[in-house]
């Protein structure tokens, strides 16, 4: 903890004002003006030496001409701001800001195993796939190659060729998480990401199949839980920006982890009716169908952009 | 470690591990009622499913017996809450016959073959088991091999390998074509059971009381295609009689004590009595001390005095080859003798025969009473019947008051369901939504509307409170359960249960 840099003092709420630093990003800071940005937080120079254990800066590019002007950069005020205007910008000069990243975008492919015989009645193998989209933002760091990220996310998928008995038709089990984790990550190399997930969230499902003519339906909201760990491959990062704020790089790479889910088991009954004298003559009481046991192992793959 | 292993699996693989093994689907047999269940038995994986319809709030939910082996065919065992279920281990193509509680196997007994049909005694103590005359043609998936004249005679109140008796029959060349207890006789000293084994043209006697003696096989005729239909016992006599489709005789067996060179402690003296034409049915009853046979051949009745052989016969205006015999009072004569209603299926008309001096008053002993054609008739109680007739609707005819009164209906009755229990005569017509019944101490009739088609009928009288059940064609299993004495109140339908814990197995 001793190297651990706050960034998360003000990426949590960064991550709201995002798109205030992604504004300011083009300002060229002229090299030999040392001054500290007053709206840059002490952290962030920190960061470059950090990141540069393991991203060592490329080769500088030929230095721009001193006079050119970005674009939407704001022109500092005071006695010298005419003066100053009327130079040509200038090239910031030594090596590049290291490449940083801070947010993850997943599109993920999650199956489930569901090894209780009565899933087999709603699908004719054992798993379950869930599609789904993950945002991750990096909030702590520990050191140059350990950090913690938060995510958010959404997934869904549907189930539903599985006849194992005659009696029933049309089976669908239709399934919806939405869920929030913590994810530690270690990166020992450029090109390998170790993580461990833990996360969890509500589980909506919708259980339908139709009896002898009758459609029956089960809507459930249940938590769930669910731990894994996995490893992440990704290619070198590409410059998206010569700042070292952020979004200056992007990297797309592809995730592998297995894991362990639990969730309350899934019960289904025959609904039970009153009679109405109409369409219910007599009063009605359901059968008990049973329950499937949800919890299960699980292993999921996904693509991710990097930014 | 399993979840270990669930996890390895995981990593392991992408795609599914495999497909799933299919549990067989049932292959229910008709509802039965045992006790305060609605029984099936499934054919697929050999166990007995029961729904309680006894409790006051009941649940869709099923108990389970195991059975040792596949059921094949079931009976009610008479005088008891018990079934008696024929099973068939088609391993080793043998059989077993068991006896099924409200709550477990209570017996099972091993017979040796694969027996489809059984027959028992009227108190419930003796089961017969044996093959069915056109079992080869009906069943070609049992034992490769068979012996149709192989018999299991089961006591059913023994236990161990003593209970079952198993023994080849000879024969004549023919095969058995039906099985039928006596009462209790007294012969040659000794009250005793007879099993009486019909084939085409002989009988087989044997003597429940000493099954380790031989049986007797009587030849009725030589020339073949006699087609024994019936049989009537008179315990007092000692006697049995016969009728035969291909014969005009009657058949008499008179068991009389028997030699020294017998095994047997008696043996069977045949003498046949020659009526005019085919008799189809017969009975015997008392007139002033003496025991009398009565026959119906469809245009004549005869009377028949078996110690003398004197045949009295009765021309009939209505076709009749069917003998009721009551006890009872008639419009003309208030006193309590016995009587006979005699009537054909599919022919309009019944005759009512009053027996008491029938020999000498002849046709004026006879009273010809139209009724629409009877497709069955169903014997109630205060000495009234309940007729089906092909046209349509019912109707109770009071025998004594020799009235008829009309039910009408829309639809078919046949399967008018008389309960003498609950007094009502039920009407549960397959398909149709709508439960009718007939009170039968006014004759009112009414009903009840059903959620689903009707598809079987059970009565349950040893209930708490006497109840009804309708089961319906619904794979996912479904009853609606009715109170006999008041069905338009407190019904309910119980849904689902033939699935119930479908998730869990």
């Amino acid at each position: 903890m001793n190297r651990a840099s706050w960034t998360a003092a003000w990426l949590l709420p960064g991550f709201a004002l995002f798109p205030l630093h992604a504004a300011a990003e083009p300002t060229a800071v002229p090299p030999t003006t040392e001054t500290p940005n007053p709206a840059a937080p002490a952290e962030e120079k920190r960061t470059p030496t950090e990141t540069a254990t393991k991203s060592p800066a490329p080769e500088l590019p030929p230095a721009p001409p001193a006079s050119t002007e970005v674009a939407g950069a704001k022109q500092p005020s005071g006695p010298d701001s005419t003066a100053t205007a009327s130079l040509p910008p200038q090239e910031p000069e030594g090596p590049l800001p290291p490449l940083v990243s801070f947010l993850r975008v997943e599109l993920a492919v999650d199956n489930q195993w569901n090894e209780d015989p009565g899933y087999d009645f709603f699908d004719g193998d054992d798993v379950g796939t869930l599609v789904g989209l993950r945002g991750e933002v990096e909030v702590l760091e520990f050191s140059a190659d350990v950090l913690l990220a938060l995510e958010l996310g959404y997934a869904s998928g549907v189930n539903g060729d599985g006849e194992l008995d005659l009696a029933f038709g049309d089976p669908s089990w239709t399934e919806r998480r939405v869920f929030a984790g913590i994810v530690p990550r270690y990166e020992p190399l450029d090109w390998l990401g170790l993580h461990v997930r833990l996360h969890g969230g509500a589980s909506f499902s919708t259980a339908e199949f139709v009896a002898q003519g009758r459609e029956v339906e089960e809507n459930t909201l249940d938590p769930f839980v669910a731990a894994g760990a996995g490893f992440s491959l990704q290619p070198p990062r590409l410059r998206t920006s010569k700042t070292r704020l952020r979004f200056n790089s992007v990297a797309f790479g592809i995730q592998f982890e297995g894991g362990y889910s639990f969730a309350p088991a899934l019960a289904l009954a025959f609904p039970d009716r009153t009679a109405n004298g109409v369409d219910q003559r007599l009063p009605q009481s359901g059968a008990d169908l049973g329950s499937i046991d949800r919890a299960g192992p699980y292993f999921s793959v996904s693509g991710f952009a990097r930014f | 470690v399993k979840h270990e292993t669930k996890l390895a699996c995981a990593l392991l693989c992408c795609t599914a591990c495999g497909g799933v093994e299919e549990p067989p689907f049932r292959d229910l047999s008709e509802p039965r009622a045992l006790d305060e269940h609605v029984v099936w038995f499934d054919r697929n994986n050999d166990e007995a499913l029961l729904l309680d319809v006894g409790t006051s709030k009941p649940e869709p939910e099923l108990d389970r017996i195991e059975l040792p082996a596949m059921p094949r065919s079931v009976v009610r065992r008479n005088g008891q809450n018990q079934l008696l279920v024929l099973l068939s281990d088609e391993e080793d193509a043998s059989g077993k016959l068991a006896v099924l509680g409200p709550s477990r196997v209570e017996q099972v007994y091993e017979i040796g073959a694969e027996f489809d049909a059984l027959q028992q005694s009227e108190d419930g103590r003796w089961a017969l088991a044996y093959f069915s005359p056109n079992r080869a043609g009906v069943d070609p998936s049992t034992s490769l091999l068979f012996n149709p004249n192989e018999i299991a005679i089961v006591d059913l109140e023994a236990e161990g390998e003593g209970a079952v008796v198993q023994r080849t029959l000879r024969s004549l060349g023919s095969v058995p074509r039906r099985v039928e207890f006596s009462p209790p006789m007294t012969i040659a000293g000794e009250t005793r059971r007879l099993v009486v084994v019909f084939f085409e043209a002989e009988v087989t006697l044997i003597d429940l009381n000493h099954l380790d003696r031989p049986e007797y096989t009587i030849e009725l005729s030589r020339g073949g295609g006699l087609g024994l239909t019936e049989v009537r016992f008179s315990p007092e006599e000692q006697r049995i009689y016969l009728l035969a489709d291909g014969s005009s005789d009657v058949f008499v067996l008179r068991l009389l004590e028997a030699g020294e060179n017998r095994e047997n402690d008696f043996e069977p003296s045949l003498n046949q009595l020659g009526t005019d034409s085919t008799p189809r049915d017969m009975v015997v009853f008392e007139n002033d001390g003496e025991r009398k046979l009565l026959v119906a051949s469809s245009s004549s009745a005869q009377v028949v005095e078996s110690s003398s052989n004197r045949v009295t016969q009765i021309p009939l205006e209505n076709p009749g080859d069917r003998i009721l015999l009551f006890e009872g009072a008639s419009p003309f004569d208030d006193e309590v003798e016995p009587r006979a209603l005699l009537y054909r299926l599919g022919s309009p008309g019944v005759t009512f025969l009053d027996l008491d001096d029938i020999e000498e008053r002849t046709t004026r002993n006879r009273e010809e009473f139209q009724l629409a054609p009877i497709a069955s008739l169903v014997p109630l109680e205060n000495n009234q019947v309940l007729a089906n007739h092909d046209t349509g609707g019912l109707s109770i005819l009071n025998l004594e008051e020799r009235t008829a009164s009309p039910i009408q209906a829309q639809i078919s009755l046949a399967q008018a369901v008389p309960s003498l229990e609950t007094s009502r005569i039920w009407v549960a017509p397959t398909g149709q939504t709508t439960l009718g019944f007939v009170d039968l101490a006014n004759l009112h009739p009414g009903q009840v509307r059903l959620d689903l088609p009707i598809a079987n009928f059970l009565s349950f009288e040893n209930t708490s409170s006497p109840k009804v059940v309708v089961t319906h064609p619904d794979a996912v299993g479904a009853v609606s359960i009715l109170s006999a004495a008041n069905p338009g109140d407190g019904g309910r339908t119980l849904y689902g249960f033939l699935q119930a814990g479908v998730l869990d197995r």
